[in-house]
C-alpha cells in the first residue's frame, strides 16, 4: 500500500509510544542486571567502591541495551517486512519526474583531500544523474577550503579537466575556493548558501569520500518533494572500495549489521531522525533561516568552533518545526572507511572533541527531547570508554585490596553475623552471559537473516565466507575493543580536562601502518597493558584470568595495528572470499568508473607550475572574478614575498607565502613576467623553465 | 699553382668569434629557446612558433641596437608577451586555455546573495534561573574539576 502524505502526521504519537517501551526494555534487564552485579562483590555493593562500581556498571549495561534492542527491533522489522512509517514509501511512480523549479545543488565540501579520488567521485556521480535523465535539475559544487597551495592548484587543473568531459551536460559543476576556513566545513556550507543558496531549494551534502547513485539522488528529491515538512533526508552509507584488513572487515559488518541497524534507528527515531553530516539531502531555505550555528564561547576543545555540527542542524531543523528522517531502506549511497586503525582513531578524536562540546548544548531551550537524548547518546558513545576503563580499574583495585588486605568482616558496623567477603562468581558468569548475548546477539540475528534470505549470502561469499567472516569479525572487533577503549578514554580525559591532544601528521605508507608508526602510537598502551597484568598476576592471579582477553589485546595492540592496516593481508582475505560485500561481486557502474577514474595518473601541478605554465597561470587567473586591490601593507608584504621568490626561488616560500600569492592575482601576473626572464642560472631549474616546456593538458 | 676556388658565404651564417660575441650569441640562443618553451606551452604549432619566434627574435634586436641595452632574455619575453596581446592571444585568458585543451567556463555562477546569521548562543533552560551557571557553562572547567574530584574520591576510599 502507498502511504499518502496525510498518513504521516501520526508519527509523533507512534514514536513517543515506542520510545517508551524502549525505555522500558532497557531499564528493566539494567535494574535487573546491577543487582546481580552488587550480588557479585564481596560486601554486596554497600562498601562506597563498590557502589561507584555498580552505578558505573549500571551505566554501561543501559548503553549497551540501547544498541541490543536498537538491532533486535531493526531485525523484527527486516523478518516481518512490517514497517509503515518507512519514509520511501511516500512516493510512487507518478511522482517519477522532478519539478523544474525544484533545483539541487550537490555540495562537496573539501580540505587537503585527495584531488583525483573527490573529481574521480565527482565524475562518476555525474555521469549516474546524467542517466537518469534528470540531471538538469541538479548543479555540483566543490567547495574547496584554503590548505595546501598545490592542492589547490591540482584541484583548479582537475576541475578544468573535468568540464571537457561535460561540456554538453546541463548539469554543471562548479569549484570555488574559499579565502578562509572560518567555522571548518560547517563554515564552508554556511558560505555556498549565502552565495547561492537561494539558487537552489535543495542541496544534497557529500563527502570526499561519498558516492551516491544518480537513481538515488532522484529518489531523495523526490521524497523532499513529496512531503515539504521534511528538512533533513539522511540515507545509511554503505562502505566500500577499500583495501586494508581493518576497512574489509568494516564493510562487512557495515553491509551486514548495518540495514539491522538503520531499521532500528528508524523504528524509534521516525522523524527525529540525525543528520550524520553528509549523504543527506537538505531543504536550503529552513536551513539558512535557522541552522546557522554560532561558534561557542570559551576556549577549544569545549568551546569555540563547533565540531560535530550536523547533530545540531539536525537540533535546529526539528526545533524550527522540520521533520528530519532517516531514509533507512535507499541503497545506492556509499562512503570509505578509514584504511588503519591510526587512521580511524584521528577521526574519532576529532569526533569525541565534537560530542563533547554538545555537553553545552544539552540543555539549550526549545530543543525537541529525542535530540537531547541523541546529543547524549553521541556524548555516552565516547565517555562510555572512560567509563569501562573505570570499571576496569575500580574492580582490579578491589581485587588486589581483598589479596592484600585483612578482610572486614563488619563492614556496616557492631552486627551480631560477620559479613563474609565473597566474590560470588556463578553471578559474574550469569552477568557475563547476559553481557555477551546483548553485545553478540544483533551480530547473530543478522548474519542468520542473511544466510538464510534466498541468495543474499552468495555476494557474501556463501555460508561458508560469511560463517567464517562472521567469526573473524567478532574476534577482531573483540581484540580492538580495549584498545579503542583506551585511546577514547584518552580523548575524552583530556577533552574534559580542556587540554587538545595533538597529533603529528602522520607517516603512513602507501601499504598501511608502519611498525614505526604503530610503536610511537601504542606502546603506552602495550606497557600499560604488561603493567597491569603482571601486578594483577602477581597478586590475585583468579581475577588475572578474568581481565586476560583485555591485557591480550592490548599487548597485542602494535602488531594487530600493522596487521589489520595492511593491505595485501585484505586483499589476501578477500583471494580467500573472506569479507566479500555484494558491491564487489557485482559492483554498481558508479563505482567501476570511480575506480577507472581514480586509476588513471594525472599530470603533477603544483605552485610553481601555477606561476611558470601558461596555461596553468591563465587558468588560475580565470578564477577571479574581479581584481581587488590590496591595502598598501598587504601589497607590500606580497611585493616582498615576489622579490623572495624571485631571487631565492620557489623553495624558499612557504605554504602560508605561496597561498598569499596564489590569492592575488597581480602578484601572480608579476611573478609570472619575471620568472620568465628570469637569466640562465639554477633558479630557472628551480622554477622548471625546461627548453621546451611540455603541453600543459595531454 | 692550383686554382683554389673561393666559395662565398653569406656573412650572416659565419660562425660567431671572439669573446664578447660567443657570449652575445649564449643569450641569444637562450632567448630563443626561452621564447619557444613560452609558445610550445601555450600549445602553438611548431610552424607557428618558429614564425613567432623569428619575429620576436628581429624586434628585440632591433629595439636593442636602437636602445643598447637589456638582456636578450627579458628583452625577448617582454616582445613576446607584448606581441600576444597585441594579437590578442594572451590576454584573451579563453584563447589562452582553449590553446591548452582546457575550456573556458565560469568556475562559479553569478552571486545570488542571502544572509544566513546564527542565533546568538545557545539559550539555555536555566539561564536566568542560576546566575553563577552562566560561567561554568561557559568554559565547562567545572566538568574538569569534578572529574578530579571523583578521582580523589576514588583514592580516599582505596586508601
Amino acid at each position: 500500500m502507498k502511504h499518502t502524505t496525510d498518513d504521516f502526521p501520526q508519527w509523533p504519537r507512534v514514536a513517543r509510544r515506542r520510545r517508551l517501551i524502549l525505555l522500558v526494555l532497557i531499564l528493566l534487564p539494567t535494574i535487573a542486571a546491577t543487582g546481580y552485579m552488587a550480588q557479585v562483590l564481596p560486601h554486596r555493593g554497600t562498601t562506597p567502591m563498590e557502589l561507584a562500581v555498580v552505578l558505573i556498571f549500571a551505566l554501561l549495561y543501559g548503553w549497551i541495551s540501547i544498541g541490543f534492542w536498537t538491532a533486535m527491533a531493526g531485525c523484527l522489522i527486516r523478518i516481518t517486512g512490517r514497517e509503515p512509517y518507512r519514509i520511501s514509501r511516500i512516493v510512487g511512480p507518478e511522482d517519477a519526474d522532478i519539478p523544474e523549479d525544484a533545483r539541487t545543488a550537490i555540495i562537496m565540501p573539501i580540505y587537503n583531500e585527495d584531488v583525483q579520488r573527490v573529481f574521480a567521485g565527482i565524475a562518476s556521480i555525474h555521469e549516474s544523474l546524467a542517466r537518469t535523465g534528470q540531471g538538469g535539475r541538479f548543479d555540483f559544487y566543490i567547495l574547496s577550503d584554503p590548505g595546501d597551495p598545490d592542492i589547490w592548484v591540482q584541484e583548479e587543473m582537475a576541475w578544468a579537466q573535468i568540464q571537457r568531459r561535460i561540456k554538453d551536460s546541463p548539469c554543471r559543476i562548479y569549484y570555488r575556493q574559499r579565502r578562509s576556513n572560518t567555522k571548518r566545513k560547517s563554515g564552508n556550507v554556511a558560505d555556498f548558501c549565502r552565495r547561492w543558496g537561494r539558487n537552489y531549494r535543495y542541496m544534497v551534502v557529500l563527502d570526499a569520500d561519498s558516492i551516491m547513485t544518480g537513481n538515488t539522488l532522484v529518489q531523495m528529491i523526490r521524497i523532499m518533494e513529496k512531503r515539504p515538512r521534511i528538512g533533513i533526508l539522511q540515507t545509511p552509507p554503505k562502505a566500500v572500495s577499500r583495501d586494508s584488513l581493518i576497512a574489509r572487515i568494516q564493510q562487512f559488518a557495515n553491509h551486514v549489521y548495518g540495514p539491522m541497524f538503520a531499521a532500528g534507528l528508524n523504528y524509534w527515531q521516525l522523524g527525529d531522525s540525525q543528520f550524520w553530516g553528509h549523504n543527506a539531502a537538505i531543504r536550503i531555505e529552513p536551513f539558512m533561516k535557522h541552522c546557522a550555528l554560532p561558534r561557542l564561547s570559551g576556549r577549544p576543545p569545549l568551546g569555540g568552533d563547533i565540531l560535530s555540527h550536523d547533530f545540531v542542524e539536525s537540533a535546529l531543523m526539528r526545533k524550527a518545526g522540520y521533520e528530519v528522517w532517516l531514509a533507512c531502506d535507499l541503497e545506492g549511497s556509499y562512503e570509505e572507511m578509514p584504511p588503519t586503525l591510526l587512521d580511524e582513531l584521528k577521526r574519532d578524536r576529532r569526533w569525541c572533541q565534537g560530542n563533547m562540546q554538545h555537553m553545552r548544548l544539552l540543555f539549550t531551550r526549545g530543543l525537541y527531547g529525542a535530540h537531547r537524548v541523541l546529543f547524549l547518546s553521541g556524548i555516552m558513545s565516547y565517555v562510555s570508554a572512560l567509563l569501562w576503563f573505570l570499571f576496569l580499574a575500580a574492580s582490579t583495585v578491589m581485587a588486589v585490596l581483598q589479596e592484600i588486605r585483612e578482610p572486614d568482616y563488619f563492614p556496616t558496623g557492631h552486627s551480631l553475623f560477620p559479613d563474609w567477603p565473597v566474590w560470588e562468581t556463578q553471578w559474574a558468569f550469569v552477568l557475563m552471559i547476559s553481557t555477551t548475548i546483548i553485545l553478540f546477539l544483533p551480530k547473530i540475528c543478522s548474519i542468520l537473516y542473511v544466510a538464510f534470505q534466498q541468495g543474499k549470502s552468495r555476494p557474501f561469499g556463501g555460508w561458508a565466507g560469511l560463517l567464517f567472516s562472521f567469526i573473524t569479525e567478532v574476534l577482531v572487533s573483540t581484540l580492538l575493543a580495549p584498545t579503542r577503549m583506551l585511546f577514547h578514554a584518552k580523548f575524552v580525559f583530556m577533552t574534559l580536562l580542556g587540554r587538545q591532544i595533538s597529533w603529528e601528521a602522520q607517516q603512513r605508507d602507501a601499504e598501511g601502518t608502519s611498525w614505526r608508526e604503530a610503536l610511537r602510537f601504542h606502546w603506552t598502551g602495550t606497557v600499560f597493558g604488561l603493567f597491569w597484568g603482571l601486578v594483577v598476576f602477581l597478586v590475585n592471579r583468579s581475577f588475572f584470568w578474568w581481565l586476560s582477553p583485555i591485557l591480550i589485546s592490548l599487548v597485542l595492540a602494535i602488531p594487530l595495528g600493522v596487521w589489520l592496516g595492511s593491505r595485501q593481508t585484505g586483499q589476501w582475505f578477500r583471494r580467500m572470499g573472506l569479507f566479500l560485500i555484494p558491491e564487489e561481486k557485482s559492483p554498481p557502474p558508479e563505482l567501476t568508473a570511480l575506480a577507472a577514474s581514480s586509476d588513471q595518473s594525472r599530470e603533477p601541478a603544483d605552485f610553481t607550475r601555477a606561476v611558470v605554465d601558461p596555461v596553468l597561470y591563465s587558468l588560475h587567473l580565470s578564477f577571479f572574478q574581479k581584481w581587488r586591490t590590496p591595502s598598501s601593507a598587504v601589497a607590500e608584504r606580497l611585493r616582498g614575498i615576489c622579490e623572495k621568490a624571485l631571487s631565492l626561488g620557489p623553495l624558499s616560500l612557504d605554504d602560508r607565502e605561496k597561498k598569499a600569492v596564489l590569492s592575488d592575482p597581480a602578484s601572480m601576473a608579476f611573478l609570472h613576467e619575471k620568472v620568465w626572464q628570469l637569466p640562465d642560472d639554477s633558479l630557472v631549474h628551480q622554477w622548471g623553465i625546461p627548453v621546451c616546456l611540455p603541453p600543459a593538458v595531454p | 699553382m692550383k686554382n683554389k676556388t673561393e666559395i662565398p658565404i653569406y656573412p650572416r651564417f659565419l660562425p660567431v668569434s671572439g669573446e664578447n660575441a660567443v657570449q652575445e650569441d649564449r643569450q641569444w640562443q637562450m632567448a630563443r629557446d626561452r621564447v619557444l618553451a613560452y609558445l610550445n606551452a601555450l600549445d602553438f604549432s611548431a610552424v607557428e612558433a618558429l614564425e613567432l619566434c623569428v619575429s620576436v627574435m628581429d624586434r628585440a634586436r632591433t629595439e636593442r641596437e636602437h636602445n643598447g641595452k637589456g638582456e636578450p632574455v627579458a628583452a625577448s619575453m617582454q616582445i613576446l608577451r607584448r606581441m600576444l596581446q597585441e594579437n590578442m592571444v594572451a590576454s584573451d585568458l579563453g584563447t589562452a586555455l582553449e590553446n591548452g585543451g582546457l575550456p573556458v567556463v565560469p568556475p562559479v555562477p553569478e552571486l545570488n546573495r542571502a544572509s544566513m546569521i546564527s542565533e546568538h548562543p545557545f539559550p539555555s533552560l536555566f539561564s536566568g534561573m542560576f546566575p553563577f551557571r552562566k560561567k561554568a557553562n561557559r568554559t565547562l572547567q567545572g566538568f574538569s574539576c569534578l572529574l578530579m574530584m571523583i578521582l580523589l574520591a576514588f583514592g580516599y576510599f582505596i586508601l
